[in-house]
């Protein structure tokens, strides 16, 4: 699907002696590069734009009178290039004098001692000694330039790197360089704090030790750590990263750049997220419910006591199992298996959000697909809170390329590149995608509706067109993809990506966590079990009388917050695994105490169905097993010993024969099969009501919310938010609201307590509710549907009425 | 038989002479141990006249050291009751001692004259754990009783005076 772009012809280049044919217009340093030579270099980076700023990187070129910036020199045809001649090695010296002119003499302390640029070429290139007899110029030392960031003035070299990759790469251009001359320092545009989702990127770049992260000041040197290749895993992007231990501790999390993953970038979200893994409050061993407490108790003791109610649930068919997509691949296989083989019921689900399937069906796009698209279309998921680094495609596609992005919504994200809003009801999305694919068909004469023509008309100026969805409205993907096909019959490339709810979704779903599909998308054997509202719903109703949930949070992710409590309450029997107390946990009889994706290797799938292994970084707590450990034991405690394995090598081994032998079976290219959805109790939810009493809540994404990891990691504390609503400005000055008052929500389900703001992101009867925080649970208020109804009381108020 | 006569008799005026000679062994532990000039012995983390720390938890001792002996684990000072000059401390150090080969690399490696080896040797104990040497141990807790006359503060002299690298 990779669209063409004109070839450039090849140039023959000399450099250091050596022929090469290269395109026209390669930079000199990449060129160089081809045949191994080195060339140093601070400001230049190969995914930003030449700047020409440091001048290390001067080379000869034959013909020229000067020394040339191989940075920013393009190659032309017959040129020669002398890279390590005397007149290059003295501009080389005379730079690095320059740029240690003021620079302090930290290398023992910095951070970035061991792997600095500045120490490498100082050793290859320097001068060995200082001629500086005058006092060096002292600038601040420990600048807070954020919540995540800390720099340090002195060591700054104001390559521009990180103001730069602030700029062009994550388009927010809040890095600044301030003051002139040797005073410059790096700051922020408002004077405020660098608050960015990509800060520690900067970290990365940064050729010196200027921008330290906080997370990791002075906690190690680079020759101490040991690495694992591992993949991030709080998203569905599914980032590549590198663990770097010491001690059997995470000390940090490094890019390993995948340039058709992430292309070397990782949010925040990803990098810090590592610390709650040594949280107090992580689970280290199982617990039992014993007198309405939750008492700790051995594994053994666990597992029986597990296993015996799980049992004779099993024995009379009444027994579901909710989870899979924070799983990896294996271990979603393994639940899989434990529920179908061991407890013998088709009732397995690993949907616990408002997300209702994981994988296109048809038309999978790649990630690198948005690099080229003219036209993305996005509706029901936030990117840049969802998919951060998906989202820093998508900004440069459409700040740098000038590529379309369409939103539609009921409200009005924050996107910060152009976007074309289209305000729709989440409801009518598949009858919009139905008109869109008619008259695109028919051409625009034959359509009624002045918008929908005008957006069929830039699909149809679109040479290439990604859509981006997150996998709720089936109706709405099924006409979307019928609008593809018209699209894809009329030479449009075409693609679809289904952002994940959860890290690992798109493998849970091809695992086989769903009711009706067994692993590799085939029709599981049997009858199609229950969905997770239907679990929940059968739990509430004394009709299951265990639930099993694995590494899932529906009490407070779950999309009907209210089904999801009930159900929890009376259910006969609830296990949990997870790593924290969540608020499912708390209801549940036993809890498991799980091991974290740090300290366990596998596979785990991106959204683009993408699979990557990821390798263990550090070993357990002890006493703290792996997800498939706790499964494989509680199998053999249940009289199925050999039903599940425990080592994620042998699991592995048969998810990919079950696989392949779904393949097998499968008609090839047709599409995949949807998992089997609940039929969601009707809602009004889309109709905004006249009267204004009540105002619709829509729940909106936030990427450092979630209860269980995110609410306990000491790294991300200052980084998350406060529950708040958004409310539009006419609905506020109805109620007498203004921002920063306190607000009481009230649902059916419930009351919460949030922060008001006011903003034109919400269209007038709608609030939008920040999601997932267990303080304040939006999901009270919200329906099947993944929207609901409440009513608006400033908190004074509401005191006085109680009082 | 003259000959086994004569070898005792050898012997005895060999015991004979040196009985009346200076004796070599001495009386350790009541008398010291006449070490060389510059004996290496077990190290001691130096302190700075004004009581901070010279050491920085730099690490770069744990890296020279060829037996591996050194554990070091660095943290950030606070600014208001700093333990050490500068921004880094040596929040843990740790010497054990029974892998130390009292090569003294360590001692060259710190840019900061913190870890030093002095003449003591006699560090004998009955577990291995008591070998390894803490801070608790291996800090001077009087820095006037240093042996290094040498206390001025690095990170109050300027490194451009000192010539450093470049
Ligand atoms: S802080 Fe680092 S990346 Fe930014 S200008 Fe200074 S040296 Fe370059
Ligand atoms: S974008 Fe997603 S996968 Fe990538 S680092 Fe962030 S949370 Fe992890
Ligand atoms: S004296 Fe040598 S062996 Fe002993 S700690 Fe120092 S460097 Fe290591
Ligand atoms: S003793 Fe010296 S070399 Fe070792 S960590 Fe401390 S300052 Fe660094
Ligand atoms: S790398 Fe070429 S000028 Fe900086």
């Amino acid at each position: 699907m990779a669209k063409k772009t004109p070839a450039r012809p090849n140039v023959k280049v000399v450099i250091d002696g050596n022929e090469i044919s290269v395109p026209e217009g390669m930079l000199v340093v990449d060129a160089a590069k081809l045949i191994g030579t080195q060339i140093p270099v601070y400001c230049s980076h190969p995914k930003l734009d030449p700047a020409g700023l440091c001048r290390i990187c001067l080379v000869e070129i034959e013909k020229m009178p000067k020394l040339q910036i191989a940075c920013a020199t393009r190659v032309t045809e017959g040129m020669v290039v002398h890279t390590s001649t005397a007149r290059v090695a003295e501009a080389r010296r005379g730079v690095l004098e320059f740029l240690l002119l003021n620079h302090p003499l930290d290398c023992p302390i910095c951070d970035k001692g061991g792997e600095c640029d500045l120490q490498d070429y100082t050793m290859s290139y320097g001068a060995g000694a200082s001629r500086l007899t005058e006092p060096k110029l002292h600038k601040p030392k420990r600048v807070d330039l954020g919540p995540t960031i800390v720099l340090d003035e002195e060591r700054c070299i104001l390559c521009r790197r990180c103001t730069r990759f602030d700029d062009e790469i994550a388009q927010e251009r809040n890095l600044i360089v301030a003051e002139r001359g040797h005073k410059s320092l790096i700051s922020t545009r408002d004077g405020g704090g660098y608050r960015s989702y990509f800060s520690g990127n900067t970290t990365e770049i940064c050729p010196v030790g200027a921008l330290t992260s906080k997370a990791y000041r002075f906690r190690s040197r680079p020759w101490d750590l040991g690495r694992a290749d591992s993949v991030c895993t709080q998203c569905s992007v599914g980032c590549n990263f590198r663990i770097d231990t010491r001690f059997g501790h995470v000390m940090r999390t490094f890019t390993r750049e995948n340039p058709e993953v992430d292309d070397g970038w990782l949010c925040d979200r990803g990098r810090y997220s590592f610390n709650y893994m040594y949280s107090p409050a992580r689970l280290r061993q199982p617990l039992v419910r014993r007198d309405g407490e939750h008492r700790p108790v051995s594994f053994d003791e666990a597992l029986a006591y597990a296993a015996q109610r799980l049992g004779s649930a099993a024995a009379a068919g009444k027994v579901g199992v909710i989870g899979g997509g924070r799983l990896s691949d294996e271990e979603a296989f393994a639940l899989q298996k434990f529920a179908r083989d061991v407890l013998g019921t088709n009732n397995i689900d690993y949907r616990t959000h408002i997300q209702r399937f994981a994988s296109p069906a048809r038309f999978g796009a790649s990630l690198t697909d948005i690099d080229d698209a003219d036209l993305v279309l996005v509706f029901g998921t936030f990117t840049p809170e969802q998919a951060p680094v998906l989202d820093l495609r998508l900004r440069r596609a459409v700040a740098r390329r000038g590529a379309k992005l369409m939103h539609i919504g009921p409200y009005k994200p924050d996107y910060l590149v152009a976007v074309q809003h289209v305000e729709y009801p989440p409801g009518a999305i598949a009858e919009l995608m139905e008109q869109l694919a008619d008259t695109v068909h028919h051409g625009r004469e034959e359509s009624g509706d002045g918008f929908v023509a005008d957006i069929a008309q830039q699909l149809v100026d679109a040479e290439k067109i990604v859509a981006i969805h997150n996998g709720r409205n089936v109706a709405g993907a099924a006409s979307l993809e019928r609008l593809m096909e018209t699209l894809a019959r009329y030479d449009h490339q075409v693609g679809v990506l289904v952002v994940g709810a959860m890290g690992n979704a798109r493998g849970a779903e091809a695992a086989g966590c769903v009711p009706n599909l067994g692993p590799g998308y085939a029709e599981a054997q049997g009858a199609p079990g229950m969905t997770t509202t239907q679990m929940l719903a059968a739990a509430a109703s004394g009709e299951l009388d265990a639930l099993v949930v694995v590494g899932a949070n529906p009490a407070l992710t779950g999309a009907d917050g209210t089904l999801a409590r009930a159900a929890f309450e009376r259910v006969g029997f609830l296990m949990a695994v997870d790593l924290f107390m969540t608020e499912t946990a708390s209801h549940a009889d036993v809890v498991f105490a799980a091991a974290s994706f740090a300290e366990k290797q596998g596979h785990t799938t991106n959204l683009e169905g993408r699979r990557q292994a990821f390798a263990q970084a550090v070993e357990p707590p002890v006493g703290v097993y792996t997800d498939s450990q706790i499964l494989a034991s509680l199998a053999t405690a249940l009289g199925k010993p050999n039903a599940v394995r425990a080592d994620a090598d042998e699991l592995f081994v048969d998810l990919l024969a079950a696989e392949a032998r779904a393949m097998a079976m499968r008609a090839k290219d047709a599409p995949l099969p949807r998992p089997s959805i609940a039929d969601a109790p009707s809602s009004t939810a889309d109709q905004v009501d006249a009267t204004h009493r009540r105002l619709m809540i829509c729940p909106i994404p936030h990427l450092y919310a979630g209860g269980g990891a995110a609410a306990h990691d000491p790294g991300l504390a200052e980084m998350r938010p406060k529950p708040f609503a958004v409310f539009s400005i006419a609905d506020a000055s109805r109620m007498g609201v203004v921002t920063g008052e306190r607000v009481r929500l009230s649902g059916p389900g419930g009351t919460i307590e949030v922060e008001a703001c006011v903003g034109d992101q919400a269209p007038v009867g709608v609030a939008l509710v920040l999601a997932d925080m267990p303080e304040a649970p939006e999901n009270r208020l919200l329906e099947e549907t993944g929207f609901g109804w409440a009513t608006v009381e400033k908190v004074a108020q509401a005191r006085e009425a109680s009082a | 038989m003259i000959r086994a006569v004569r070898g005792l008799v050898v012997g005895m005026l060999t015991t004979l002479k040196y009985l009346f000679r200076k004796k070599v062994t001495i009386d350790y532990p009541r008398e010291p141990y006449p070490h060389a000039e510059r004996f290496r012995g077990v190290h001691e983390l130096r302190k700075y006249d004004d009581g901070l720390e010279r050491c920085i938890g730099c690490e770069l001792c744990a890296v020279a050291c060829p037996a591996n002996a050194i554990t070091v684990i660095g943290a950030e000072n606070d600014p208001q009751k700093p333990t050490s000059p500068g921004e880094r401390y040596g929040y843990r150090y740790e010497i054990d001692m029974l892998r130390c080969i009292f090569c003294g690399w360590c001692e060259e490696a710190c840019p900061t004259d913190a870890i030093v080896l002095t003449p003591r040797f006699d560090i004998a104990d009955f577990t291995r754990e008591r070998l390894v040497f803490g801070k608790d141990k291996l800090l001077v807790n009087d820095p006037f009783t240093q042996h290094l006359a040498n206390t001025e503060s690095a990170f109050e002299t300027d490194p451009g005076v000192e010539g450093g690298a470049a």
